[in-house]
């Protein structure tokens, strides 16, 4: 189905919109959280979370797209169940490993709204500007929280490979968020 | 946390790029050339099976010929047709004038009913019909019924059992629903399809709702009586084309009967007959629309219970909401359902919740009072005002010209001929 035709449904409150994301996204988010938790039952719960939220949510949220909004909401709830629950080893350790791999990146705490707002929009183009490939590594790791041995599989390269690209491109994330004045 | 705050903005990259970048596993050209090797092997595989398949469905047909003892002690052969599956002849008998002349009859009393209504079957065990057919533009209302005996299930087949409803030369709708129900739309048919059953004075409700697809819609609201009489009201809707003056034609290729007394384990099927249900969408306009008397007027009211509010940034609290400015634009009533248009102006910024209650005032001064079947909300200009529709189904079809106000919230509009849209 169309993201538009899926957004009216969710528009008109009809339920039939959380069957449809269930039938056809309910692998995909599944895979997030599950990669993020580590977990079967507590992915299983996040994705169930997932339905509701994105009924909470649209409206007034309008994705453009949904399974990509139901991937980022999945994410947010993995992410914060990590949180929450302090499970970081069950999900073994990928989401630790990635946020500090990302602290070196930001020199300061950006709590500010405004500043986030800021850091959203600078990220969105550092990695447009990035080379597809280098961009499918740095979104399959710090979105998709994938390990280096899984993008490796993924993207047929050796699994150093992979640290390098990303250990280069964090760093040409730190300086372009640097000019931006956003690592104070 | 710098890295959670890092990670927490890669949230809001662009979609695009997102699914650019889904993981998936991709096949090894090693892989491929195996798959390519396979795929002779799995057309016989296919073929080995189909044929297998076919010859279970023979033998499984003999079943038929066990149970006619069981039949037969049950219902008595069936003389006209000689089936050894007595019901399903008579499933598929047409309309008998005298259940045409009772629903004739009972249509009257509910309201303008157009001569699109169309019937057919009856048995002393079960009877199915349509009660009545209402809409309006591109929207059908078929109000359907299955009258049970004491002593029987009915329940609809899976796979290829459902209930289609075929609308020629229009159009691609596809869905399943949760819970063992289906509603499809495949080429030109639209099909409910269920595996809902129920035992005498069970109290069973449920609700199916369609999804709309690229040129129409489907919904249906589903609900049971205590003399077991299982009824649904079905809408259809198309949005590009009207349904007046289009024969459809409803199809139950595997209505089945079952003693209820027998575990769900071990049902044996003491019937089971396809249906047709042929008919005219020749409605004439049944839905009353009705406005304001004074355009924007506005109603002080309280909504006591804790309403749910959406505030910035999609988080929902609770909050009493005490002098709620509501402002009727439309109310629309049908045989089968109302819906109320409003706008709702809140002292928080968005009013998520809904009175789930409504109450009809009658000519004859009796009151009805409904439940909520659906509705939505959306926001307009500013984020006080809530566009809000409610929708409610009626348990039956009603004399829908009867309703002379409508009690929602508190605030009663009234229904009267200066505020009917002509």
């Amino acid at each position: 189905m169309e993201d538009q035709k899926l957004v009216a449904l969710f528009e008109a409150r009809d339920e039939d919109a959380l069957y449809v994301c269930k039938k056809e996204y309910e692998r995909f988010c599944f895979r997030i959280a599950h990669r993020i938790l580590g977990n079967r039952e507590d992915a299983e719960e996040i994705v169930n979370d997932t339905y509701l939220k994105a009924w909470n949510t649209i409206p007034p949220q309008k994705p453009q797209s949904v399974k990509a909004y139901l991937g980022m909401l999945t994410r947010q709830g993995a992410l914060n169940r990590v949180a929450h629950r302090k499970t970081e080893k069950r999900g073994g350790g990928q989401t630790e490993i990635a946020l500090s791999e990302l602290e070196e990146c930001l020199a300061g705490e950006r709590a500010d709204l405004a500043d986030q707002v800021l850091l959203r929009d600078a990220l969105n183009r550092f990695l447009r500007q990035l080379p597809p490939r280098q961009r499918t590594v740095m979104i399959q790791r710090y979105w998709y929280l994938c390990s280096v041995e899984e993008i490796a599989r993924l993207c047929g390269m050796s699994e150093s490979n992979v640290k390098v690209m990303l250990h280069r491109t964090r760093a040409k994330l730190k300086e372009f968020l640097e000019k931006e004045g956003l690592s104070v | 946390m710098k890295g959670r705050t890092l990670l927490d903005a890669f949230d809001e990259i662009d979609a695009s790029m997102i699914l650019e970048a889904e993981p998936v596993e991709r096949e090894s050209g090693g892989l491929k050339r195996i798959r390519s090797i396979r795929k002779p092997l799995f057309l016989v595989a296919a073929i080995l099976l189909t044929v297998t398949a076919l010859s279970i469905s023979v033998i499984a047909g003999r079943t038929y010929s066990d149970m006619e003892p069981y039949w037969n002690q049950m219902f008595g052969p069936d003389e006209e047709t000689g089936s050894r599956n007595p019901l399903a002849g008579k499933m598929t008998a047409s309309a008998t004038e005298p259940l045409r002349e009772e629903i004739v009859s009972r249509l009257d009393e509910i309201s303008e009913v157009p001569e699109n209504v169309v019937f057919t079957g009856d048995s002393s065990d079960v009877m199915f019909r349509v009660v009545g057919v209402t809409g309006a533009g591109n929207a059908a209302y078929i109000w359907l019924e299955v009258t049970l005996s004491d002593e029987l299930l009915a329940q609809y087949h899976g796979d290829p059992g459902y209930i289609s409803l075929d609308y020629p030369k229009h159009k691609i709708l596809d869905r399943n629903t949760t819970g063992g129900s289906s509603i499809r739309f495949l080429g030109s048919k639209a099909s409910l399809l269920g595996s809902s059953r129920m035992t005498n004075g069970e109290k069973y409700a449920t609700e199916w709702s369609g999804s709309a697809g690229e040129n129409g819609g489907a919904q249906a609201e589903l609900v049971s009586r205590p003399d077991n009489t299982y009824c649904f009201a079905y809408r259809f809707q198309a949005s590009y084309t009207k349904l007046s003056g289009k024969e459809l034609t409803l199809n139950i290729p595997s209505l089945s009967c079952r003693p209820s007394y027998e575990s769900s384990e071990d049902w044996a099927v003491l019937a089971e007959g396809p249906w047709e249900l042929k008919f005219t969408m020749n409605f004439t306009e049944s839905v009353l629309v009705y406005h304001p008397r004074v355009a924007g007027e506005r109603y002080v009211c309280d909504i006591s219970d804790p309403s749910r509010v959406r505030v910035s940034g999609g988080y929902q609290l609770s909050h009493a909401l005490t002098e709620v400015e509501l402002a009727y634009s439309t109310v629309q009533i049908s045989p089968i359902y109302l819906q109320i248009d409003m706008g709702c102006r809140t002292n928080v910024p968005r009013l998520v919740a809904r009175p789930k209650q409504c109450t009809l005032v009658m000519a004859d001064g009796t009151e009805l009072e409904v439940n909520v079947a659906g509705g939505g909300s959306s926001s307009s200009g500013t984020s006080e005002i809530s566009d809000i529709l409610v929708k409610f189904f009626f348990d039956e079809p009603i004399d829908h010209k009867q309703v002379v106000a409508v009690i929602y919230a508190g605030v009663t509009f009234s229904l009267t001929e200066d505020t009917l849209q002509k």
